[in-house]
């Protein structure tokens, strides 16, 4: 075997071999690269829910706070300040200009006491 | 090079990389078996963090879901002076308003002090001073901006790394709030109904290794709901990067706080509001010590509202002296005076030994009996039991107990529920004071009937009256009406039983009959001819009755110099307790003053203010007027637009 055709059949088989390699480091390298870009992701994710949570918290300490001014809004005491700054000259209505339907005469008490009271006093027994 | 050479070296390699191998071994044993425990405590310290999560504390509502407590979560803002320098000033120049704190304070707090030296004999500075606790985060998002602009003036361009670095900190570091979460309570009517939701206090907690700030209540529904109030704590497990950022895919535990139930109470904000006003104008038209107003439904004994003057503003009850922080409608006792003649005729009656038209001589205004001469406010001769009632006769009274004898007199006594805790969940009930009879004098009997050597609460009264208003039947006061979670769900807790919340009867006092024939003898009071006129309603009949009663106190001292007890001459309790409709009742209000000026007659004084209260709170309620009054005035011509005494 002349040294030429040997240094040909050695190449080959070099070349199939590196292509091996070529692709075993391509696998390799693509595999810690998609590792590396899912550990990123991961990342990026859990940064957005910790933003996202922490937009969360905000909006129910705003939505707290939302609340805590509209029932101070609505407060009688407030209402009666507005009423008289504004000078609307609200005052209680007198008796004849309210008018009452028949059906509504007895609920002027929570239907909710009324209801528990009934159930309560149907079962006492009434002393002599 | 020989073959030989070369597997002499190859194997000098492989040795040294074997050995190199071993003792990566080594070390990596020596790393993850004999010093795990150390080395792995020391990492999770870098890397491993809690937090605890604070629960929200549940709210109080009134019956309508209106709030009437609530808490927002607020900052605790700290300083680090060692960041500061030498720029104090400037820094509470920005801090002083936004905290609304003196500036001058602000410097004396951000100096930079030693608070200890450490073994190598280095001063340690103190880096963590409170500047206000309280804050809301809309001051500190504020605050935040405003320390960004600090020092905006100094030129970068020239300044040496560790300068920039001390400016970064400064606009970033120095000023910082707590980590730990805390809470402000607020009460948006203000003093409104102060007594009842009480106040709170923030206490520093242990909670594991950290410290937690905790809202304990101190008084009123916020102590004895304390546990219902208070969620439940949660907590989170987390690691951090280098730059303290939470990595949350390596998030260990995380455990939502469970915020603490809502407790819906039976006082209605509106009808507390109209009670309070009206009460504060009779505060003022009459410079009382105190004054106490209480609205009760008689038919469920729900607590519509319950008043008291002086008082407090929750937020800052430290403000304010001791006497204005107590609910006096439950804690304080007072001898009742002639209200508690309802108790005497409504036992006499119940036991049929009078009728309402059987007649007593009233001696003419002066009664001797055991040695001691009661005296009526004018002299009558003959009434009837309707008119001791009417005219509040002392003499008429008495004589009706010493016909009862000590025995039913002292049961019906505790039949509507005198002596005894009323069992209302407020702090600090008092049970009243009821002797018993074997420790009762040879003038008990005559005294007890018109409201002497007998003390009661405003709270005890108002539910005898409202037993008469209900046919007889004593109901347990209710404050509570029910405690929902945060869904809206009605939840029970275990040392509630489960009917803690709904109205119950105490006992029956007095039959319907009786309870009738008070009503009837009531509704004479706030009569043309009765002691409380001023206490009549235009469009409902108005059965109650007055109460004026001497204050017991000292009078004098005795040559030991120790203190004379007795009826303090000018010092009087005036009331009033009535309901209306009378035969129909919606409403039992008891209005009470303690040593009132100008004037002193629980009509005069105590009646008018019931009959401001009644008269908005039957519109407010929509409590429908009675048709007969109402025919009535269209009958006449005069309807609308006339008083209650032109009506009599």
């Amino acid at each position: 075997m002349n040294p030429n055709e040997r240094t040909a059949r050695n190449t080959g088989v070099e070349i199939g071999h590196a292509l091996k390699v070529f692709c075993f480091c391509l696998f390799v390298g693509a595999a810690s690269v998609g590792y590396l870009y899912q550990k990123n992701q991961l990342e990026k994710l859990g940064n957005e829910i910790s933003d996202k949570e922490l937009r969360l918290n905000q909006l129910k300490q705003e939505n707290a706070d939302d609340q805590e001014e509209l029932a101070w809004r609505q407060t009688h005491r407030y209402l009666d300040k507005r009423v008289q700054q504004l000078g609307l000259g609200l005052v209680e209505p007198r008796e004849e200009q309210i008018l009452r339907l028949e059906e509504t005469l007895y609920t002027s008490v929570p239907q909710t006491s009324d209801r528990r009271y009934v159930r309560r006093r149907s079962g006492a027994e009434e002393a002599p | 090079m020989n073959s030989e050479s070369k597997y002499r070296r190859l194997n000098l390699l492989a040795f040294l990389l074997v050995t190199a191998f071993c003792a990566l071994g080594y070390r990596l044993v020596d790393l993850q078996v004999r010093q795990h425990a150390e080395l792995s405590a020391r990492a999770d310290d870098n890397i491993k963090r809690s937090s605890i999560r604070e629960p929200r504390r549940g709210e109080i509502w009134d019956i309508h879901g209106k709030r009437l407590a609530a808490s927002v979560f607020v900052k605790t803002i700290c300083a680090d002076p060692t960041l500061i320098g030498d720029r104090q000033q400037e820094v509470a120049r920005i801090l002083a308003p936004r905290l609304q704190m003196d500036e001058a304070e602000l410097i004396k707090k951000l100096q930079n002090r030693v608070i200890r030296y450490n073994e190598k004999g280095e001063p340690v500075h103190d880096q963590y001073v409170v500047l206000k606790r309280k804050v809301r985060r809309e001051t500190w998002e504020q605050i935040q901006a405003a320390m960004t602009q600090v020092a905006s003036g100094v030129d970068m361009k020239g300044v040496s790394r560790e300068k920039r670095r001390f400016y970064r900190n400064l606009r970033t570091k120095a000023v910082f709030p707590d980590r730990r979460e805390d809470q402000l309570r607020v009460f948006p009517n203000v003093g409104s109904a102060a007594h009842v939701l009480g106040y709170v206090r923030t206490e520093e907690d242990k909670a594991g290794h950290s410290t937690v700030f905790q809202t304990k209540g101190l008084y009123g529904i916020e102590r004895t709901f304390d546990e219902v109030l208070d969620g439940t704590r949660g907590w989170r497990e987390f690691e951090r990067d280098s730059r303290g950022r939470e990595l949350v895919r390596n998030r260990r535990a995380d455990i939502a706080a469970r915020p603490g139930d809502n407790v819906v109470l039976t006082i209605d904000a509106g009808l507390q509001y109209i009670v309070e006003s009206e009460l504060k104008q009779g505060w003022k038209d009459h410079t009382p010590l105190s004054a106490t107003a209480i609205a009760v439904r008689p038919r469920t004994g729900e607590i519509l509202a319950m008043a008291t003057f002086p008082n407090f503003d929750p937020h800052h009850p430290g403000l304010f002296q001791l006497d204005a922080l107590r609910n006096r409608a439950v804690t304080d006792m007072y001898e009742p005076g002639s209200t508690f003649k309802i108790v005497v005729v409504a036992g006499a009656l119940n036991d049929r030994l009078v009728s309402l038209d059987d007649r007593f001589h009233c001696e003419n205004g002066a009664f001797r009996y055991a040695g001691r001469t009661l005296h009526d406010h004018h002299g009558y001769g003959m009434l009837s039991v309707e008119e001791i009632i009417t005219k509040s006769s002392n003499i008429g009274a008495a004589k009706i107990g010493i016909k009862m004898g000590k025995e039913s007199l002292h049961k019906y006594i505790m039949d509507f529920g005198f002596g005894k805790k009323t069992e209302i969940p407020l702090p600090a009930e008092a049970r009243g004071t009821v002797h018993p009879v074997k420790r009762w004098g040879g003038q008990t009997i005559t005294s007890v009937p018109m409201g002497h050597e007998i003390s009661v609460t405003p709270l005890q009264l108002v539910m005898a009256m409202s037993a008469i208003a209900n046919d007889g039947v004593l109901m347990k006061p209710m404050i509570v009406d029910h405690i929902e979670n945060g869904e809206g769900k009605h939840v029970r807790h275990p040392k509630m039983p489960g009917d803690a919340f709904l109205p119950t009867e105490v006992r029956r006092a007095v039959s319907p009959r009786t309870a009738r024939m008070m009503v009837q003898a009531l509704k004479t009071v706030p009569r043309k001819n009765g002691t409380a006129p001023q206490a009549a309603l235009e469009h409902y009949t108005v059965a109650g009755k007055t109460g004026t009663a001497q204050k017991v106190g000292v009078v004098g001292k005795t040559i030991e110099g120790k203190d004379i007890m007795g009826y303090k001459s000018g010092a009087y309790f005036a009331s009033f307790c009535g309901f209306f409709p009378a035969d129909d009742p919606e409403l039992c209000i008891l209005v009470l003053f303690d040593e009132p000026k100008h004037g002193y007659y629980g009509g005069t004084v105590a009646g008018p203010v019931f009959q401001r209260i009644a008269r908005r709170a039957a519109k407010y309620l929509n409590i429908p007027p009675e048709p007969q009054l109402m025919k009535e005035l269209e009958l006449t011509g005069l309807a609308y637009g006339r008083t209650a005494k032109s009506r009599q």
